[in-house]
């Protein structure tokens, strides 16, 4: 990992077109504002984490038992019935 | 027609079904290339099944299906990056996480799947700005 100290009001490049700023430094928390092309997503790590261990567990449905599968859908499906 | 296996079930599919995440999934970069596969058992779930690695599969659902007031706004980039035609409707996906029964049973409404059926091109979108949750329950209507 790189470690770079940068004081308010410095920046940090990334690649040609990620621009990271230190706007201010308030005790123990710092805030940054980040210039990046609209197609690059910016998240807060805990928010990506978050969802990346969603996305890690979903992906193991086919390992689920079926019938627990078919459960929730019919019970699903019944309170779609009844809505109507 | 080129299949996927699902559970020790072969299900065809065409080409044309194919969607592209040229991103693949958050935290899942790998699965660019997957089917959306309906089997009438598992409904209103429909698996959505990487084709880069056809081990996994993801069960999802249509969020506005289960929950008709879900109509979330999407990052103004979004079109341009799936492709998305100005009077085009995406389709949209939930990742279902689920559980023994419909209570433990969950629905990611935070990062939809946003796909244009037109271009076949489909990104996770994470809603930044929003009090929705990755793992949302699923709805019980009347399960008191």
């Amino acid at each position: 990992m790189l470690v770079l100290s940068r004081r308010a009001g410095e920046k940090v490049v990334i690649g040609n077109e990620i621009v990271i700023e230190v706007l201010a430094i308030n005790g123990n928390v710092v805030r940054l504002g980040i210039t990046a092309p609209r197609s690059t997503s910016v998240h807060r790590f805990e928010v990506f984490a978050e969802i990346e261990r969603a996305n890690r567990a979903a992906a193991e449905a086919q390992g689920l038992h079926r019938e627990m599968i078919e459960r929730v859908a019919a019970q699903l499906r019944k309170d779609d019935a009844k809505d109507r | 027609m080129p299949e996927v296996k699902i559970q020790g079930a072969s299900l065809a599919y065409e080409e044309s079904d194919v969607i592209n995440f040229a991103e693949g999934l958050i935290g899942l970069p790998r699965l660019r290339r997957m089917v959306l596969v309906k089997q009438t058992d598992v409904e209103p779930f429909l698996w959505l099944v990487p084709l880069d690695d056809e081990r996994l599969a993801f069960l999802v659902v249509d969020p506005r299906a289960l929950f008709p007031g879900y109509a979330p706004s999407f990052p103004a980039e979004l079109r341009d990056r799936i492709g998305l035609g100005e009077d085009e409707k995406p389709l949209m996906l939930s990742i279902v996480v689920v559980g023994r029964d419909l209570r433990s049973s969950t629905v990611n409404l935070r990062a939809p799947l946003i796909i244009s059926p037109r271009s076949m091109r489909g990104t996770q979108v994470v809603l930044t700005e929003s009090d929705y949750r990755v793992d949302h329950p699923l709805p019980v209507a009347l399960a008191a």
